[in-house]
């Protein structure tokens, strides 16, 4: 089937293409295989792979694409092998779809997975051609047009009449349908953090939100519109306003539970911890680690070889600033409630809480893992929350200071 | 469709005066000049990354000299605000001229005749960009510079093309002028990053990103000649050996700072450039001789102490 872009970017309306997006978004959500429809729109299913993916890509850039390759993008001209047109497109698409290394990552693997399903088979040697020549056309004519209208802006340049739209014709698209639609995405699992209960991005938006400013020193800057604006109110000037600096307060000390049952969460606690000190506006970040609850000493790093004692770092601790998260399953993982690993946590949290109350848990298990297990004692004496979009922003309401009844 | 500008990389091969400055050539790689192209053919802003020293800025400059199109630049500063870039307002100026009214040291309509006017705004670059009769080259130098806030600000009126000016907001303005200033022609825009901060989600979904790579060696000695105005077909044998042998010598050590620096500074297509001045400054059998020792001239290529300890060292 051929299909001629121009008329169908036209002819394709936005309502039916979000549909058809809104469609692929509920088979995602619930596991099943993304079907692939027959939606006879060029490189939808690039698009669509890219976009399930994890890259944030919307309506307006498959528009973006349709648009620049009317305008002859994504095309060889120079040259007529396949690779080179491949490699055309391939540029195209990461100047519009990429913006980080990150995504360059997902985008190579979608995009060999894409090739080697089979709809990208028309961009074949004859189609390029096509393309390329559709491009030469348009070219020549673009040039002869140029000419044209250079002609006619000197014959009335005073009528400053609009420039005519141009007519230029569409390289002509052809669309293979797949051969074998149901094939699986080719992809090594565990490699992607598509199945964190948040994104990278969804930390850094949270952790934005813990700042607690507080105006600092002196300012010798002037307010111009405010004192103008309190001149002109009373008509004299009664004083001079000032600028003052405001700087985010919060030192945040996050405690991590390593090893064992939290094996399975290191990288999600990194990603947190880095997340964190990158992102946020957080004065001071630092991260110590334990294994189950922190006895006397508490470790430096993750591999637990170097430590300072926990009295130390209760010390180090400042009622006005600093705010305290820890991450730990708190005995959900095994489900059991063990008196000793109660009494010892009771004991560091009320130690913790002498010098603040901005005090908040994280357990990677779900509320309904905590009941019967330590956890949900542990819970009562400190807000506890699920690690994901939500619980971590309730997290960051209470280091910031906020009371919640649990 | 109306006509789009094309950017071939030629305007620049050769030093060219520019509103009034001396700009020197500027060689883009085919990505390059396919990635602006595109960024103008969408309307949107192209940003670019890479190396400090590769020519991120330049080509702002370059494009618009190509294109004989005015250029509007705006640096960021860790202290820029997004309304600075728009416009301000000079409120003294205003307060001063209210006080002279009150006491008749101004006609009272001309105060009212600068207060219904553009007056007291003071355009910056974006401002002047959207008013300009023709199309501008826009040129956002380090975003990353200012605050987080800074690039998301500014979406909307990159987006629109058009933003309000506040003060004037409700006033009845002489010759018909508009409070809300409108782009007449959307401007060509490039921004800059270098990656010293991380930018918003939305502000990079609205942009082309083009990642600029060290040039290869091919292109490099061109890049080269066109600067030092060296032509191939009448120098010496002894000025061809010396770029040849400088150039390898450049490379080797580039080589050597990507594997064993990691990822502290690398020597750029700029520090190369200004090497390659000093080098030509002298009599070429004489650096000819340097370049088989120690490297010449090391305080332009290597700028930290771990580099200096290294590489000097090593030929010792």
């Amino acid at each position: 089937m051929s299909i001629n872009l121009a008329r169908f970017s036209r002819a394709i309306s936005t309502t039916r293409l979000r549909r058809v997006l809104n469609q692929t978004r509920i088979k995602r959500i619930k596991r099943i295989k993304p079907v692939q429809r027959h939606t006879n729109l060029p490189f939808f299913q690039l698009f669509l792979r890219l976009r399930n993916s994890g890259l944030m890509l919307e309506l307006e850039d498959y528009y973006d694409l349709l648009e620049a390759m009317r305008g002859g993008f994504g095309v060889d001209i120079k040259r007529e092998d396949q690779e080179a047109q491949l490699a055309a497109f391939r540029r195209m698409c990461k100047w519009l779809w990429i913006k980080n290394p990150a995504e360059d990552k997902i985008f190579e693997q979608q995009f060999k997975a894409w090739l080697a399903s089979g709809e990208s088979r028309e961009l074949a040697d004859k189609e390029a051609r096509e393309l390329k020549e559709a491009h030469q056309a348009k070219k020549d004519q673009e040039e002869s047009l140029e000419q044209q209208k250079k002609q006619k802006q000197e014959a009335d340049r005073e009528a400053k009449k609009p420039s005519e739209p141009l007519e230029i014709p569409a390289p002509d698209l052809t669309y293979k349908e797949p051969e074998n639609p149901y094939q699986p995405l080719r992809r090594s699992t565990l490699l992607s953090n598509q199945y964190y209960p948040l994104k990278h991005r969804e930390m850094q938006q949270s952790w934005r939100h813990l700042h607690r400013e507080e105006r600092m020193g002196l300012s010798t800057e002037l307010d111009v519109p405010a004192t103008v604006h309190a001149f002109a109110q009373k008509g004299y000037l009664e004083k001079v306003r000032y600028l003052y600096h405001y700087q985010n307060q919060i030192d945040l000390s996050i405690l991590v539970d390593v090893g064992g049952s939290m094996i399975a969460y290191d990288a999600l606690c990194a990603e947190l911890i880095r997340t964190a000190k990158e992102g946020g506006k957080v004065r001071n970040v630092s991260a110590w680690y334990f294994r189950n609850v922190p006895d006397d000493k508490i470790y430096q790093n993750p591999q637990r070889t170097e430590w300072i004692d926990f009295q130390d770092f209760v010390q180090q601790l400042d009622p006005m600033r600093s705010s305290v998260l820890i991450i730990s399953d708190a005995g959900a993982a095994r489900g059991s409630r063990s008196l000793k690993r109660l009494f010892q946590t009771e004991t560091f949290l009320e130690e913790i809480r002498t010098k603040t109350l901005r005090t908040a848990w994280i357990n990677p298990f779900p509320r309904r893992r905590w009941k019967g297990s330590s956890a949900q004692q542990v819970s009562e004496w400190v807000p506890m929350f699920y690690l994901n979009r939500m619980g971590l922003d309730l997290a960051i309401d209470v280091l910031k200071g906020k009371q919640i009844d649990q | 469709m109306a006509f789009k500008k094309r950017y071939t990389g030629k305007g620049l091969l050769k030093a060219r005066e520019f509103q009034g400055e001396m700009l020197a050539p500027y060689l883009p790689s085919p990505d390059l000049m396919e990635a602006v192209n595109l960024a103008i053919h969408l309307n949107r802003p192209l940003l670019l990354k890479g190396e400090p020293g590769c020519g991120k800025s330049y080509l702002a400059k370059a494009v618009a000299c190509e294109l004989g199109l005015p250029l509007e630049t705006l640096y960021v500063k860790s202290t820029t605000k997004a309304r600075e870039a728009l416009y301000s307002y000079n409120h003294i100026a205003h307060l001063r001229d209210a006080q002279l009214a009150n006491t008749k040291q101004l006609d009272p309509e001309e105060i009212e005749r600068r207060e219904h006017s553009y007056h007291y705004v003071q355009f910056g670059p974006i401002g002047r960009a959207f008013q300009s009769d023709e199309q501008c080259v826009l040129l956002i130098d380090e975003i990353d510079k200012a605050d987080i806030d800074f690039p998301n600000d500014l979406l909307q009126e990159l987006e629109l093309q058009s933003f309000n000016i506040a003060e004037l907001e409700g006033r009845e303005l002489q010759n018909d002028l508009p409070s809300s200033i409108k782009a007449n022609n959307k401007p060509i825009v490039f921004i800059t990053s270098n990656d010293e901060k991380p930018l918003p989600a939305p502000f990079l979904r609205r942009c082309v990103f083009h990642r600029i790579e060290f040039p290869n060696k091919t292109r490099l000695e061109e890049i080269i000649r066109a600067h030092l105005k060296l032509d191939p077909e009448n120098e010496s044998a002894n000025e061809k050996e010396m770029v040849t042998k400088a150039l390898t010598r450049f490379d080797k050590l580039r080589q050597q700072m990507t594997d064993d620096l990691g990822g502290a500074k690398k020597a750029s297509t700029s520090e190369l450039i200004d090497w390659f001045k000093v080098l030509t400054a002298h009599p070429a059998d004489k650096m000819l001789q340097q370049l088989d020792g120690n490297l010449p001239f090391p305080g332009i290529l290597l700028k930290s102490a771990a580099a200096h300890e290294k590489f000097l060292r090593e030929r010792n």
